[in-house]
């Protein structure tokens, strides 16, 4: 399961269906549509993406996310009413004082820092843990270092120290492509991972598994009761034919029969019909060939 | 004395923005079509190794530099990188890098990292017969195609 949790979602953006198109080729499983939100917002924000955008690729999941770039504490209050409209929430802190909010108390489930730009502060082990241990997990977006070199350094720079900070524990990495050209496949960040100085199964998880936990405890959020009981459907297997013509030639039988007999015998009762009619009369090997017969029909 | 111990990168060429000279009828799998037939395997060296040294500087282009691109089909686009087992990431990332040919903008797809050339090749194979099964054209030719450039190379 490969995830890409960061594909920028605007109202008009002609690329969209093309770079979904071409995540689909890459092969990833889950894409979140971004939308980030800058400055205020009312507390009565609606999520202006609809709910099923690309019916066109079945195999694809896509989840809906919103990005709050941080730069006002009185932001912070009007963050629990997003959560109902959204799939998953991250928070995009602009300064230091910010980020430790985000990683010690705000309700999200990622803080995605701009690493693409020159920090104006050391991340601390300290601060990034606490995000980590309370199950909010980093972001590195990639994506801007691939066209444009000074992003390049800065990104590579970042990634490095974000990496030193966690000790490589809870980082995932998405793509943040405005263009189909910005996404690469999952095997290629993972080696992008290991050069930032994240281990290959570290660079695994954070493309695969991490951001399957990200998904899975953000949606347990929303929908559990008090984040621990959840009902899981496990999608029953679908009828096959056979079963569904057995069931029905089943039902006319007792629809035939009234409904006062016991339902013990009623399995077999079809068998012993076909034996009565015929039994005494056919020869095994006649027998086989019926039942071949019938066996070659029924599959197809 | 330890025998030279190499990687072979097995990629191919995506082109992610729609086609627009190539007609529906040369391809019918979404983002992958066939090369500028003036892209050579030694074109793309020179390109790689341009890259390794503007992403790694005179180290990188220095010690991962003994690379050579052993095959390159612009038919199917995709292609076979040897370079040497301890430097091969820094190749990788050269290749991932990389985001035009010719001056269309591409995305260069690593598929398979392997320790001997056969492998890589009969990787080459099943997917070409793979993407040949999805379009639903026979299987007979590109064996052929794969099978005739390599004994070119040989000679």
């Amino acid at each position: 399961m490969f995830h890409d949790l960061n594909i920028p979602w605007t109202p008009t953006s002609p690329d969209l269906p093309r770079t979904i198109a071409f995540l689909d080729e890459l092969g990833y499983n889950v894409v979140a549509l971004n939308h980030t939100i800058s400055g205020k917002f009312s507390q009565s924000h609606v999520n202006p993406i609809s709910p099923d955008p690309f019916p066109q690729h079945p195999r694809l999941k896509i989840l809906r996310r919103v990005t709050v770039v941080l730069d006002d504490p009185a932001q912070c209050h009007h963050l629990t009413s997003l959560v109902n409209y959204y799939d998953l929430v991250a928070l995009r802190p602009t300064n230091d004082k910010l980020l430790l909010q985000a990683c010690s108390s705000l309700e999200c489930d990622l803080i995605s820092i701009d690493l693409s730009q020159r920090l104006s502060y050391n991340l601390k082990h300290k601060i990034v843990g606490t995000a980590i241990q309370r199950g909010v997990f980093l972001e590195i977006c990639y994506s801007a270092s691939i066209h444009d070199v000074a992003a390049r350094r800065n990104l590579m720079q970042n990634a490095a120290s974000l990496i030193r900070a966690t000790r490589g524990r809870g980082i995932i990495i998405s793509s943040e492509a405005r263009k189909a050209v910005g996404v690469r496949a999952p095997f290629d960040v993972m080696n992008l991972a290991t050069l930032w100085g994240l281990s290959q199964e570290k660079g695994r998880e954070a493309v695969g598994g991490l951001s399957r936990t990200v998904v899975i405890q953000a949606g347990l959020k929303r929908r559990s009761f008090r984040g621990v009981i959840d009902i899981v459907d496990n999608g029953a297997l679908p009828e096959t034919v056979q079963q569904k013509n057995k069931r029905k030639a089943e039902d006319e039988n007792n629809d035939g029969k009234g409904k006062g007999k016991p339902a013990k015998g009623q399995q077999k009762q079809p068998q012993k019909q076909n034996e009565r009619q015929g039994g005494q009369q056919l020869s095994k090997r006649a027998k086989k060939a019926a039942a071949r017969a019938a066996a070659t029909t029924g599959v197809s | 004395m330890v025998r030279y111990k190499a990687r072979y990168i097995l990629f191919d060429v995506l082109y992610p923005n729609a086609p627009k000279t190539l007609g529906a009828a040369s391809t019918h799998i979404e983002f992958s079509s066939p090369s500028d037939p003036s892209i050579t395997s030694s074109y793309l060296s020179g390109l790689l190794r341009d890259g390794l040294a503007h992403q790694f500087g005179d180290y990188g282009a220095g010690v991962a530099g003994n690379l050579s691109v052993k095959y390159f089909s612009p038919a199917t686009s995709t292609g076979i990188v040897r370079v040497s087992r301890d430097h091969y990431r820094l190749v990788w990332t050269a290749l991932s890098f990389m985001n035009e040919l010719k001056g269309v903008p591409v995305v260069i797809r690593v598929v398979r990292v392997s320790g001997t050339i056969k492998k890589a090749e009969q990787e080459a194979i099943r997917r070409a017969r793979k993407e040949v099964k999805r379009v639903g054209g026979s299987l007979v030719d590109v064996e052929d195609i794969v099978v005739e450039d390599d004994e070119m190379e040989e000679d």
